[in-house]
């Protein structure tokens, strides 16, 4: 007789056990690429595009913080929105990279606290993503870096950065076990935990390359190279600093030369 | 390709065979070979490890330390908790054995000498000492435990270089190993599809027979078999590896489903070793997964006698179910008993009823995650000793924890962030062979982890992370 575990599996969903909140991420690249393209379009009078989307203010705003409509003018609403565009961009180009975490949460935990327990580390590990994203939306610290300098000085630690040992060692230490509780309440509390370590962790890991695409207003270029490069990282054949360095290297190029042609 | 040698028994070498004579005859030579040279012992001893704090192990006074950009790209690259793990080995093994071959033949020794393996499981066949009374081949073969031999290192627990039978019978069984799945999210016969240093589950053969005879030599430091960083000091160590290489082949034969992995990432996945020339050799895991491809053979592939009506698990990574947890666990030098409650009902439609009287067409395993130590590195023999708290006569070893690399994968400032060992025990077995009274409903397991070769007023404590019991 069979355990019967087959029927456990779920089997509406055609992906991987666990790989649901990839979607989050997904409804992230979607809701940012309008103001993606909107980067490669020569400037024109106008609006800058019809994304209905507020470039003025160097930040991609989210359709929540837009629907709100209150006090846009103001400094806090612009750090509203460049807190939000932050925890946007992290969906988009961390959950991904969490992935592995997630499917091994998946399989450790008890079948009735799957769900509770992946969400707990998703909610915990954009939670802990979004202190970063604090500092950007403060006005005049992180929102005054922008134009080539900075950005070009960012991508150079963000190329330096991957031949520190230490930096393997925080993403060494971003996939750390937690060990699971029977309870569910503790177990959530211990899911949420590796959801903060392992934000933290990958946000030590990848700050540089992050603030470069915040400083650069979410530049495609910038973008989906960070995106290729963690994607490379963390399912590739263990890649060379260098060729990570050199993916940095190029997406810099490639921000420089599409920013030029726009202008 | 077409195997030009064969690999054989140890203990099936034929009266007066040279194989061993010319294997000390090219240890002497590569022993007083530089760390940085790939013609020397030390260099392929330090391919499998050279890190942390033994590290300085291989190096002599005067001499200067090894280029770094030679560290990064040829030493310590060893796979284990991988599913590289083997053919990682297999590549190694072999350009290991071509430098011995290197140094046989400018000792005018045979052009086709090739590499033996230590066969530990068996009774060898033929057998030459029929009438010695003790399992002689779970000890050291003569040349090895000779202090005049090259191939002597009294880096080995005392009753291994006596010459006694110091492997046991839980050291040397097959019979887990060879009926791991193919697949498997944690219990399979390869491990993860992960490429690392020391970082996963291990698979089956490894998490057994392989981890278990490295560390039944002895403690760190007195031991080089039982560090990743030395291993290779020891020459029995390349003997060793050649019986797991051939075990790999054996598992084949047990089963039509054990095959290759067919994932992406095991064909894409490359590693790159320098052979005695100092020529570059770039491998994937499809250049070796065949023996037939392989220039050499073993005079035994078959499944042996002893793995008679072995059943073997199928196994699929999409439907592991966790049935019950343990964490935070704390083990001492005397061990730890544990007891694991079964609170998932695997048949929803028998709620509360964990798990069912009969066959189970699925492995059920004890995940033990995280295991990690400072001054507790030691074998644990895990032993069913109580199904639903009520105690079991005999209690019955299901497995071992055999945390081979332990003391590298618990350092905090190490690449692997002090993760500590993940090893599966396989309780299919153990939970189909108690009686239909007991097995139904079932509540609660209570394990013992009970320590080996622990060295007399050996004191420690360890910690494992979490306890599992997983159907998959």
């Amino acid at each position: 007789m069979s355990v019967g575990v087959e029927r456990l599996r779920g089997r509406a969903w055609p992906f991987a056990p666990g790989s649901w909140p990839l979607l989050l991420s997904l409804a992230a690249w979607v809701s940012m690429a309008p103001h993606m393209a909107a980067a490669l379009l020569p400037a024109a009078p106008g609006p800058a595009c019809a994304c209905h989307i507020d470039h003025t203010h160097g930040v991609v705003v989210g359709p929540i913080v837009d629907a709100l409509g209150w006090a846009r003018n103001s400094a806090g609403a612009e750090a509203l929105q460049r807190a939000w565009s932050w925890v946007v961009m992290a969906a988009a180009m961390m959950v991904p990279a969490s992935y592995p975490i997630l499917r091994e949460l998946w399989g450790r935990a008890f079948p009735s606290q799957r769900l509770l327990l992946v969400g707990a580390f998703v909610g915990a590990f954009l939670s802990g993503w979004a202190i970063p994203g604090v500092l950007v939306a403060i006005p005049g610290v992180f929102g005054g870096i922008t134009g080539f300098v900075p950005v070009a000085m960012l991508m150079t630690v963000s190329a330096a950065w991957y031949f520190f040992p230490a930096r393997r060692w925080l993403h060494a230490v971003g996939h750390r076990r937690i060990g699971l509780s029977g309870r569910t309440s503790t177990a959530v509390v211990q899911a949420a935990g590796q959801g903060l370590l392992a934000a933290f962790a990958c946000a030590l890991t990848c700050l540089p390359w992050m603030v470069a695409c915040a400083a650069s207003n979410h530049h495609p270029a910038l973008m989906i190279g960070g995106a290729t490069a963690i994607g490379y990282e963390q399912f590739g054949t263990q890649p060379k600093p260098q060729q990570l360095a050199g993916l940095a290297g190029l997406s810099l190029v490639l921000w420089t030369a599409l920013s030029a042609l726009v202008e | 390709m077409v195997a030009t040698r064969t690999r054989m028994n140890v203990w099936a070498l034929p009266p007066g065979d040279q194989t061993l004579h010319w294997y000390a005859e090219a240890i002497g030579r590569m022993k007083a070979l530089p760390l940085d040279d790939p013609k020397g012992l030390r260099w392929h001893a330090a391919v499998h490890g050279y890190s942390g704090p033994n590290r300085d192990k291989f190096k002599r006074p005067g001499e200067k330390p090894v280029n770094q950009a030679l560290v990064d790209r040829y030493l310590n690259k060893c796979q284990h908790g991988s599913a590289f793990f083997l053919p990682w080995h297999r590549q190694y093994l072999l350009l290991f054995e071509e430098t011995v071959r290197f140094h046989v033949r400018a000792a005018g020794g045979p052009a086709d000498w090739a590499l033996p393996y230590w066969d530990y499981s068996e009774r060898p066949a033929p057998d030459r000492y029929p009438n010695d009374p003790t399992d002689y081949w779970r000890g050291l073969p003569a040349p090895f435990i000779d202090p005049a031999s090259p191939l002597y290192v009294s880096e080995r627990r005392p009753k291994a270089n006596k010459g006694e039978p110091f492997l046991s019978d839980g050291d040397v069984r097959l019979r887990g190993a060879m009926r791991a799945p193919t697949r498997g999210l944690f219990n399979s016969f390869y491990g993860p599809m992960v490429k690392n240093h020391f970082l996963g589950f291990f698979g089956a053969l490894e998490g057994s027979v392989h981890n278990r005879v490295h560390m039944s030599f002895g403690m760190a430091p007195a031991s080089f078999m039982f560090l990743v960083d030395g291993a290779g000091m020891d020459p029995i160590f390349w003997l060793h590896h050649a019986n797991i290489d051939r075990l790999w082949e054996v598992w084949k034969n047990v089963d039509p489903s054990h095959t290759t992995p067919s994932a992406e990432r095991w064909k894409k996945v490359q590693f790159e070793f320098r052979d005695h020339s100092g020529q570059n050799v770039i491998m994937a895991a499809p250049d070796v997964e065949h023996l037939a491809s392989m220039p050499y053979t073993y005079q035994h592939t078959a499944p042996p006698s002893s793995l008679a009506g072995l059943s073997i698990r199928q196994s699929n990574p999409e439907t592991e179910v966790t049935l019950g947890r343990q964490r935070g666990i704390k083990v001492t030098e005397l061990g730890v008993v544990v007891q694991v409650a079964v609170v998932h009902p695997i048949e929803p439609e028998r709620p509360r009823t964990p798990v069912p009287v009969g066959q189970l067409d699925k492995a059920l395993s004890l995940t033990i995650e995280g295991f990690k130590t400072k001054d507790l590195p030691y074998v644990f023999e895990v032993w069913l000793t109580a199904v639903n708290g009520e105690t079991l006569q005999p209690p019955v070893e299901v497995g071992a924890l055999a945390p081979f690399g332990v003391l590298d994968a618990s350092a905090i400032g190490a690449s692997h962030a002090g993760c500590g060992v993940d090893s599966v025990v396989d309780l299919t077995d153990a939970y189909l062979n108690l009686p239909a009274t007991i097995r139904s409903p079932i509540v609660s397991l209570t394990f013992h982890f009970q320590p080996v070769y622990v060295p007399p007023g050996a004191k420690g404590t360890g910690k494992i992370e979490e306890l599992r019991l997983v159907v998959e």
